[in-house]
């Protein structure tokens, strides 16, 4: 028995300071301590905040039971998402998603883009500073408050725009509850609060361009517009093939913050998204499975389509500035 | 660059660039400013039909029904607290943690960096969130419900950790000879080099941790425990006014307009993110420029 336990000890030993391997598993844990221990908390945090959510996604494929707990409740197969594919609601969200993306991707991406072209001729350095201060900072309020500025705003009766066109003869607008209206309120107001902050990355890649491609330009006699045609376009392409593939990776999500915090039952039909939906339903009526199968498919899809734009970036960009 | 021939064409086309550029700024302003007036006009101003462009007489009652209420102090502090201890939190681990993940010879590198960006593409989504937090670890009304879901992020971690790539080797080197070993390293060395990265990355908590809303409203039953955002959206949005009614009763003649009081809460709380933007700007778009650095 002894000899026994002496070999196996020795056979451990031989494992984990196997000779062949120069330095084994147990004495590298060893010489990681320090690394180990500070690398710990984090990465338990995210195991248990990020890792953990996925783990619970089991509840799509089973009838959630309070009582019993994700871990009890009877399994029911694919059925919440054979539900999601005839459920009016769910689709209406899913129709939602898909228009309100596109026409943000339609207005919303060229615009930072054409401003930072217009900001890019603006040579007199204090103004053009006060123009990006000012621009930028709506970027970092948030979408309760931009909201709560937007009904005054946009009041029917006591709000300035609606003062405007009064004052132009024409009839008052409910903008946040007319169903005509406020889709195109969210694409405005989303491009009034990012357009600013949106344009740094491409006036960063403007102040890149060198000099002397606009001075020889100028003295073969080119306009101002040639040179946005010829010199500053050309040198945006890549960087704006890069964000336009970004934001096609997060069609899924057409801004819940935005929407949640300004849309009321009178628009639902033409602003419910996805992630809107299963707060509503899945939080508000606790259909907990339903909506866990409505959130994965929106997950799975955004993988793929976040997979598929990383590999369109790495192929553009001849495989070294992947977005991973 | 020198226009000694300006043509027609490019000047027209410059004056349409000023003309736009100054139009944007004046379109992302008037907002602010017209809750600015309407904070501070008196009844009949701020009902008046037209725009708010400046008011004759000051009145700083709405001011003054908000710095009463004991509802906006609490919840403006709530929101102070989860600020400080979320960004402090958040800012001691991403550095913990970035640091091991810096170093090529750290054990299982390539799988804890795989593991970590993997949370970048792919989540368990709302439903599972909620329920992990408060049906399994019973989080509801707790600050830890706030603070630790979101304390380490898979895109600061990576930021960070690039950063600290680019510390040359030498110095670190020169430490270990010494005798130092890791920990003290990364206290004495590390940190101290990295506060530039660090200090973009806590801007960008902390004005997360002031702007967040979603979490607090699904994780807080205690209205006492109302971030400033709730309380905000409760009043701007849902229009429930009496949430200020703990404040000093008024002689009702002069009472200001719910206008005024919603203007002012929107100035009251826009008033921090004011304050720091100076550094936001500056330290923000640096980070722009480190996170198209590659993952």
């Amino acid at each position: 028995m002894e000899s026994e336990a002496i070999m196996s000890q020795k056979k451990t030993t031989e494992i984990f300071h196997s000779p062949k391997n120069g330095f084994s598993l147990w004495k590298r844990i060893k010489e990681n301590k320090a690394l180990l221990l500070m690398f710990t908390p984090g990465f338990l945090l995210i195991l248990v905040f990020a890792y953990g959510p996925m783990y619970g996604l089991i509840l799509a494929f089973k009838d959630y039971n309070m009582g019993l707990g994700i871990m009890g409740s009877s399994w029911v197969g694919l059925k919440h998402f054979r539900d999601l594919f005839s459920n009016q609601g769910a689709l209406i969200a899913l129709k939602n998603t898909f228009i309100i993306s596109f026409l943000k991707l339609l207005f919303g991406f060229p615009a930072p883009i054409f401003l930072a072209i217009l900001l890019n001729e603006v040579r007199q350095g204090t103004f053009k500073k006060i123009v990006q201060t000012v621009s930028y900072f709506p970027h970092f309020i948030s979408w309760v408050v931009v909201a709560g500025i937007m009904n005054s705003l946009l009041s029917p009766s006591t709000g300035s725009v609606n003062y405007v066109i009064k004052f132009f003869s024409g009839e008052p607008i409910f903008f946040m509850s007319d169903v005509k209206w406020f889709r195109p309120m969210l694409i405005i107001s989303n491009i009034w609060k990012e357009i600013g902050w949106g344009s740094v990355i491409y006036l960063a890649a403007l102040s890149s361009v060198p000099i002397e491609l606009h001075e020889a330009a100028v003295i073969d006699g080119a306009s101002r517009l040639q040179r946005v045609r010829y010199i500053t376009l050309p040198s945006l392409k890549s960087i704006m093939v890069i964000m336009l593939l970004l934001q096609m990776g997060n069609i899924m999500s057409a801004g819940f913050d935005q929407i949640f915090n300004l849309y009321n039952p009178t628009v639902y039909s033409v602003s419910d998204i996805i992630d809107t939906y299963v707060y509503r339903i899945g939080i508000g009526q606790m259909m907990y499975s339903f909506n866990t199968a409505v959130g994965l498919f929106k997950s799975v899809v955004s993988f793929a389509l976040i997979l598929m734009v990383n590999y369109l970036t790495k192929r553009l960009s001849d495989g070294d500035t992947g977005i991973f | 660059m020198t226009h000694l021939h300006e043509s027609r064409s490019d000047i027209v086309f410059v004056t349409f660039c000023y003309i736009f550029v100054t139009s944007l700024a004046i379109v992302t302003a008037f907002p602010f400013w017209e809750q600015m007036v309407l904070s501070i006009s008196n009844r009949a101003d701020a009902n008046r039909i037209g725009l708010k462009l400046f008011t004759a007489n000051p009145d700083f009652t709405a001011y003054r029904q908000i710095w009463s209420s004991s509802n906006i102090w609490r919840s403006a502090w709530n929101s102070v607290v989860r600020v400080v201890t979320g960004t402090a939190l958040s800012v001691t681990l991403t550095a913990l943690t970035a640091y091991p993940l810096s170093k090529k010879k750290f054990l299982f590198n390539k799988q804890f960096t795989l593991i970590i960006l993997f949370t970048m593409i792919f989540s368990g989504g709302l439903i599972p969130g909620y329920l992990l937090i408060t049906k399994q670890l019973h989080l509801t009304d707790t600050l830890f419900a706030l603070i630790l879901p979101g304390a380490v992020g898979a895109y600061n971690l990576i930021i960070v950790r690039n950063f600290l790539r680019t510390i040359p080797a030498s110095l670190e080197e020169s430490a270990r000879i010494d005798g130092a070993g890791d920990f003290r390293i990364w206290w004495s060395i590390v940190l101290p080099l990295s506060t530039a990265v660090l200090a973009t990355v806590s801007l960008w908590v902390a004005v997360g941790h002031w702007n967040a809303y979603f979490d607090s409203l699904l994780y807080t039953r205690d209205t006492s425990k109302y971030v400033l955002q709730i309380f905000l959206r409760r009043v701007l949005l849902e229009q429930q006014m009496d949430m200020l009614a703990d404040g000093m009763i008024i002689d009702m003649s002069a009472k200001p307009t719910e206008i005024s009081v919603r203007a002012a809460l929107i100035v009251f709380s826009t008033l921090p993110i004011v304050i720091v933007y100076p550094f936001l700007q500056k330290y923000f778009v640096k980070g722009i420029m480190l996170g198209s650095v590659k993952g």
